[in-house]
């Protein structure tokens, strides 16, 4: 067979292109001239793929892979500028701009955030995706070196990737989950001068304004900026490894009811991971609360199958007997109610359960029956 | 009869905390015979001879993903079985692992001898703590009785996040990280927990493993349709009168699921495969319950005539807006915007526009999110326009009344 001797070759808007194995299709696109827009990819450094800004059409494919982190194969015929692609990457744009909060139009450093140009590459008009309540955030001042302004970040981690894998340090993680999340450092403090020194290096890999230096403070002089080199940090011998963490962390809270900050400081000691990174595993699971400790958690729940069987209305008469709404606890720190995702006892609907026992076929008229045996 | 036990065959017979009595049963013979008289490769040639899929949602082929990691060369691998269940309306995993603990350990020591792997994991939803315990004995049992000199198993539990029964925020979830859904490739056959070759099964389809072992993949394949062998596990919930778990011939229409076994009457709509599954007018009663028809995790919830689909699917978009891992744009973003207009909505603050908006919003979600979420979170949105757009138009055009009397002053209730 010939085959087997030819060059790897794909097809990228009708032009052939080659390309060596384990290239991804952003790399051979580049290479090619071709250019595909990409907002948190960070060159020599593993892709992340959060932001989906680079999707390309390949044929045969059921939804638009990402380009700088997919493999480009044998024979892959690509678009990157289809009609398709270019609908959805504008949806895509056009969400990022809805999910935060630019004040775009006033700001005078607006043209070198990546975004807004994106969004004008795009021809981004008047938002059809509305988002009333844009992640916000306060200024933050605190750090003489690096400026947070949080309600602009995009979330495309690349500030992480940078302190983490460029600086060598470990201070910035991701917290919380969904529409929630949020770039924190530590327990979701406001970024300090005991971790964060002047390295600066965050900053210039941030493509919109979320971190800048202060006014008054002189751009990071170039010879700081050591771009590409990968510090690796190796865990000292006889520590448990991260996949401790989690049975840790839920040890922690069988114990005492709840993960307090000095809690996860002392896990974060023990496994050698960073506090940010050991707050940014907690907050993502629902199980493991940062606050309340409660003898008796309820958990209820509020998918469909329950929502069908009156669900609501045991809701209800949870909140009455107890006197307090989903998320809080009694007085007497017996009780806390949580409303949650389906439990899977969708057969006994409407169903709770109180730590780890199930409660099904509720109504509202045996809910005080059942908390008495508390 | 469409009813037949397969991956059910020794709940309520057997007793799940003893071996002896699973043993009496027949159990592990299937496991001896692998071990004693089969080389890895017939095992694996066997399941995909059977033409055994998925259980737990995608329906990929079982025998197909066992041979990938087979034949790739690593000192470790590792063997999952996917006990995360946390698909709206779905149990049928609950009530395997509370009946039949031991019939999944075999099918994974099975699975184990199969692919190589030295170490597995049950990756166990923590609402389901109370069956820690079972799963621990029932390992410990079987290791005292010699069926695990090959491999460890270890129940390893979660903490509370739907998006970890996705298979790559499941192994991230094991590795002590945030759990967030990896881009695909790699897939966890060739690089998965830890780099290595991994396996992860749902626990209804490695239940079906012991069988076609001792059966043969004949008696398997003959039963079921063209690309859907066997049988399925239902979890029926709803508007019915016998909610629970059935295990029916693959291709059995969903009439004689919900109507002559769990007695359903007056039916609406049924939604099937959980929060991101496909919803179904009642007309469309007769569908068989397939691979190529709709399947998902065999959830099944039916409707009556008095329920408001809106409802319905505003309530699947709040579950999946809470339970997006919020690491890819169009899913963390698209759905606090999809969120937004069923709250608006339901609200009776609905305008016509909505549904053009939540037509577009469907389309770059369903591409360009990184996982199954929000590809398929659109799902019951663009369904639900398609069988029941009179009750969106509906909703709106009341909506509009409404503002207008309250324009002019005048009060109205709905
Ligand atoms: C959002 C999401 C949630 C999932 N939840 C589960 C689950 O709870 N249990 C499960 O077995 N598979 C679940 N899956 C499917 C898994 O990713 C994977 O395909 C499956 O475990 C593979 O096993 P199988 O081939 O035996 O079905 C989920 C997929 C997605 C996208
Ligand atoms: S589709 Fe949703 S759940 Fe999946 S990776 Fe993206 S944000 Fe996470
Ligand atoms: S650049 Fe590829 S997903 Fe962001």
């Amino acid at each position: 067979m010939f085959k087997r001797f030819k060059k790897k070759t794909a097809i990228i808007d009708g032009e052939k292109v080659t390309f060596r194995k384990g290239a991804t299709i952003l790399e051979t696109a580049r290479m090619a001239g071709i250019e595909i827009p990409t907002l948190c990819h960070m060159e020599n450094h593993p892709p992340t793929g959060v932001c989906r800004v680079c999707v390309v059409e390949v044929e045969g494919s059921r939804t638009l892979p990402g380009a700088c982190h997919t493999p480009i194969t044998e024979g892959m015929v690509i678009h990157t500028r289809s009609p398709k692609v270019l609908a959805v990457r504008q949806g895509v744009v056009e969400l990022m701009l809805s999910a935060h909060t630019g004040n775009c139009v006033n700001d005078p450093n607006a043209e070198s955030c990546k975004l807004h140009n994106l969004a004008s590459d795009h021809e981004v008009g008047a938002p059809r995706f509305t988002i009333t309540h844009p992640r916000f955030y306060p200024i933050e001042e605190k750090n003489p070196y690096v400026q947070r302004n949080l309600s602009k970040c995009i979330l495309c981690r690349r500030c992480i990737t940078a302190c983490e894998e460029i600086a060598g340090k470990n201070i910035m993680s991701i917290g919380y989950r969904g529409f929630k999340s949020k770039i924190i450092a530590g327990c979701d403090t406001s970024l300090t001068t005991d971790e964060c020194r002047n390295c600066g290096i965050c900053i210039e890999y941030c493509p919109t304004g979320a971190l800048s230096h202060p006014e008054n403070q002189h751009a990071v002089p170039p010879s700081r900026m050591t771009s590409g080199t990968t510090v690796k940090k190796q865990p000292p011998p006889g520590k448990p490894s991260r996949a401790e963490l989690l049975p840790l962390l839920k040890k922690e809270v069988s114990h005492s009811g709840c993960l307090s900050a000095e809690t996860m400081k002392l896990v974060a000691g023990k496994t050698d991971l960073s506090i940010s990174e050991t707050f940014g595993v907690s907050s993502f699971y629902a199980f493991l609360p940062r606050e309340g400790n409660t003898t008796n958690r309820i958990r209820i729940c509020r998918c469909v199958p329950c929502f069908l069987k009156q669900g609501a209305s045991v809701i209800t008469s949870l909140q009455k007997e107890l006197g307090i709404h989903p998320g809080g606890i009694t007085s007497d720190g017996k009780f806390s109610l949580e409303v949650v995702s389906c439990i899977g006892a969708c057969d006994q609907a409407p169903a709770m359960m109180i730590n780890e026992t199930v409660y099904g076929n509720l109504s509202p008229d045996k809910i005080s029956e059942i908390l008495q045996t508390y | 009869m469409p009813e037949k036990r397969i991956a059910l065959r020794n709940c309520g017979i057997v007793d799940p905390r003893d071996i002896a009595s699973y043993r009496k049963a027949g159990g592990f013979t299937a496991f001896m015979k692998a071990r004693d008289t089969m080389k890895p490769d017939q095992i694996i040639d066997e399941i995909k001879k059977s033409g055994l899929t998925g259980r737990g949602g995608a329906g990929f082929s079982c025998g197909l993903k066992w041979e990938l990691a087979g034949n790739t060369k690593s000192s470790r691998k590792y063997l999952i079985c996917n006990a995360d269940e946390g698909e709206v309306g779905t149990f049928k995993d609950r009530y395997i692992l509370t009946h039949d603990p031991y019939g999944l350990i075999e099918g994974m020591c099975i699975a184990g001898l199969a692919i190589g792997a030295t170490k597995g994991f049950i990756y166990l939803r923590a609402e389901y703590h109370a069956l820690f315990n079972l799963l621990s004995d029932a390992i410990v049992e079987s290791k005292r009785n010699g069926f695990m000199s090959h491999m460890d198993i270890k129940v390893f539990e979660g903490a509370g996040a739907y998006i970890c029964g996705e298979e790559s925020a499941l192994m991230n979830s094991i590795e002590g990280r945030r759990g967030e859904s990896r881009f695909k490739p790699p897939y966890p056959p060739i690089q998965g927990l830890w780099g290595r070759p991994t396996i992860i099964n749902n626990v209804e389809t490695l239940m079906n493993v012991p069988y076609i072992i001792k059966n043969g993949a004949a008696a398997f394949s003959a039963i079921g349709t063209g690309r859907s062998k066997g049988t399925k596990v239902f979890s029926v919930s709803g508007d019915v009168e016998r909610p629970g778990v059935y295990e029916l011939t693959m291709g059995s229409s969903l009439n004689e699921l919900v109507v002559d076994l769990a007695g359903a009457q007056g039916i609406k709509a049924i939604q099937i495969g959980g929060a991101t599954g496909n919803i179904l007018p009642g007309r469309k009663i007769d569908t068989p319950l397939s691979h190529e028809t709709c399947l998902g995790s065999g959830a099944v919830v039916v409707f009556n005539q008095t329920r408001n689909i809106v409802d319905i699917v505003h309530n699947n978009i709040l579950f999946l807006h809470d339970e997006s891992c919020g690491k890819c744009t169009p899913c963390r973003d698209g759905l606090e915007a999809m969120k937004e207009i069923f709250d608006r909505l339901v609200k009776g603050e609905g305008i016509q526009e909505d549904i053009r908006v939540l037509e577009e919003l469907s389309k770059v979600m369903s591409l360009a999110s990184l996982c199954g979420l929000g590809q398929a979170a659109p799902v019951p949105v663009m369904d639900s326009l398609k069988f029941f757009r009179e009750e969106y138009t509906n909703l709106i055009q009341q909506s509009a009344y409404v503002r207008n009397y309250t324009a002019q002053g005048l009060s109205v209730t709905l």
